[in-house]
């Protein structure tokens, strides 16, 4: 059965208590580009002046990063703030296992997706198939990282360090089967309360289903989530027929080109003339 | 980062291993095609294509591996590093080029060395008794498959992603195979005047065939810009705008073939210089294309 973790919205504070937990459990340095030295001392640097956020988004070190969605509408009338603890969704159909030309990208026994640091040579092909900007490289390295769904802990009857740390339970981890279920309870309960746009995002119409899935109270996109993202591999059979077609169109000019001329060579090369 | 997409950050290693594919595979089909169709007069044609081709696809294998992160672990491409054994992966680009370029390799250099004890600068006894044996046609044959598979798949790779540029429409397989075909013979011409080969007619047949690739590469990019729409912006604004459509429409694409064209309604034969001038915009052009799609989709240049 795979394992998985339901990550529900509207109960996130934004602590970032999760971020924390990932990297001292994964012990993940800091964001190069946040820390710079400055007369002798280490300070925090480029800061996104974005709501809460400073982490800006996933990378080789940060492999959790809490989102602050600040939804103000035009009149400035109504003001919406959503937090969103964002990772690896482990996706069941995953375009970035799939390109991976050293099977570096492997899917566990739980169903959760990590890369074998022993086997990646840093290809980088998976990064731009994955559409949620999850897989990043590490140029210390020469490879790629990017959650593991605590490959280590969850094979050892253990649940990931996020789930642990979050003091809310917006992080639960458990049967993917269990927890949709838990999930879509959850959203009926939201909707009797007003939240008429709460959904789950990442059930099985996305990608064959998230194993990391998310309740959201607004639309994906406010939560910069592609709405329905695909498999790369679609463009595949397209653009190779397109090639064929090509290819096939260039070699039969190009025999025409070499094959009928030949029968005339003989008069033109005496006609010819060369240009001063 | 493009939006909350991550970049792969391929930069000039990939764009230099794009472009050289192209040629090799586009150098080794011409070759082919002579090998195939060709008159004897026309075999130092053939034999330019793949003095070009072999040591080319040396160098993309050495641009490729440098591009890794991780360059000690290029072969993992093709094998296995756990069991040791191949193992392709029939939904990646990449490990299918790569094993198109390592076929590619092995018969671009059986045609080197083919061409070199056919001249008489591979004097080594064993191996001319060895290779005067082998069906040249049939490996000539093979070897351009992989070639032109070499040239298009790395438009396919790309298109195998979420960048915008590259995956909203399936043309980029198709524009980097013209390109690959028209670079391979302008390369082929370039070497051939600047050896001062005298080749009399089978300069103009490779002309005639260097204009069809030249006017189906034009097409191609007209419709990959055109089925674009707005995904295009990034390629036609600002400094990517000014090389796509002058450095490579105009310079790389419409003045050779406008050079080529008023050569061929003469009847005459270009002079070495135009020939050389032609040949070289063609190759800028190509140049120029991969490193506006590849670096500019990305958003780094």
């Amino acid at each position: 059965m795979a394992k998985g973790m339901f990550v529900d919205t509207s109960i996130c504070i934004g602590c970032k208590v999760c971020q924390v937990a990932c990297k001292e459990w994964k012990n993940l340095e800091g964001e190069p580009d946040h820390f710079q030295e400055v007369d002798g001392r280490l300070k925090a640097v480029n800061f996104t002046g974005n709501s809460y956020d400073n982490t800006g988004h996933l990378s080789a070190t940060n492999w959790r990063h809490v989102r602050f969605i600040e939804k103000i509408t035009p009149d400035r009338s109504n003001v919406a703030w959503y937090m969103m603890s964002d990772s690896c969704k482990h996706c069941a159909e995953a375009g970035c296992l799939e390109v991976c030309p050293t099977h570096a990208l492997a899917r566990t026994d739980l169903g959760n997706v990590i890369v074998q640091q022993d086997v990646c040579n840093g290809c980088r092909a998976c990064i731009s198939a994955c559409p949620y900007g999850v897989i990043s490289y590490n140029r210390q390295t020469g490879r790629v990282n990017k959650c593991t769904l605590c490959d280590d802990r969850i094979h050892n009857g253990l649940e990931t360090a996020c789930a642990k740390a979050c003091p809310t339970d917006s992080i639960v981890f458990g049967e993917v089967d269990e927890l949709r279920v838990k999930a879509r309870q959850r959203v009926e309960t939201l909707k009797t309360q007003g939240f008429n746009q709460a959904q789950i995002y990442g059930d099985t119409d996305i990608l064959g289903g998230l194993n990391v899935f998310y309740l959201l109270l607004d639309d994906p996109e406010v939560y910069g989530q592609p709405r329905a993202p695909q498999l790369p591999q679609k463009n595949l059979i397209s653009d190779t027929l397109v090639s064929i077609g090509t290819a096939i169109v260039l070699g039969l000019s190009a025999l025409i080109a070499f094959r009928e001329r030949g029968s005339r060579s003989n008069q033109n090369l005496a006609e010819e003339k060369v240009e001063p | 980062m493009i939006g909350e997409l991550q970049i792969p950050q391929w930069e000039w290693w990939i764009v230099g291993y794009f472009f050289l594919g192209g040629i090799a595979g586009g150098a080794y089909f011409t070759s082919a095609i002579i090998e195939l169709v060709g008159r004897p007069e026309d075999r130092p044609i053939a034999r330019m294509g793949y003095y070009i081709a072999f040591p080319l696809a040396l160098i993309c294998a050495l641009f490729l591996t440098l591009d890794l992160g991780q360059p000690g672990r290029f072969w993992h491409m093709l094998v296995y590093s756990k069991t040791f054994l191949p193992w392709p992966v029939w939904d990646s680009p990449i490990s299918i080029g790569a094993y198109g370029l390592l076929f590619f390799g092995l018969f671009s250099l059986l045609s080197f060395l083919d061409a070199l004890v056919e001249t008489g600068r591979l004097p080594w006894a064993p191996l001319r008794e060895k290779y005067s044996g082998i069906p040249r046609k049939i490996y000539a044959v093979l070897g351009a498959i992989s070639g032109f598979f070499v040239a298009s798949y790395t438009g396919v790779l790309l298109a195998t992603s979420h960048i915008p540029v590259w995956s909203t429409n399936p043309m980029l397989g198709a524009l980097f195979l013209a390109s690959g075909a028209s670079t391979g013979m302008a390369a082929v011409g370039l070497g051939m005047a600047l050896s001062r080969n005298r080749i009399g007619e089978g300069w103009a047949r490779l002309k005639r065939a260097d204009n069809v690739a030249l006017i189906v590469e034009i097409l191609l990019l007209v419709l990959f810009l055109a089925l674009l729409g707005t995904a295009a912006q990034p390629l036609l604004n600002g400094i990517n705008g000014f090389l796509l459509i002058g450095g490579v429409l105009l310079l790389g694409l419409v003045v050779p073939l406008t050079m080529q064209f008023r050569a061929g309604f003469r009847g005459i034969k270009a002079s070495p210089g135009l020939t050389i001038l032609g040949s070289a915009l063609i190759l800028l052009g190509g140049l120029i294309m991969r490193t506006v799609i590849v670096l500019g989709g990305q958003g780094l240049l």
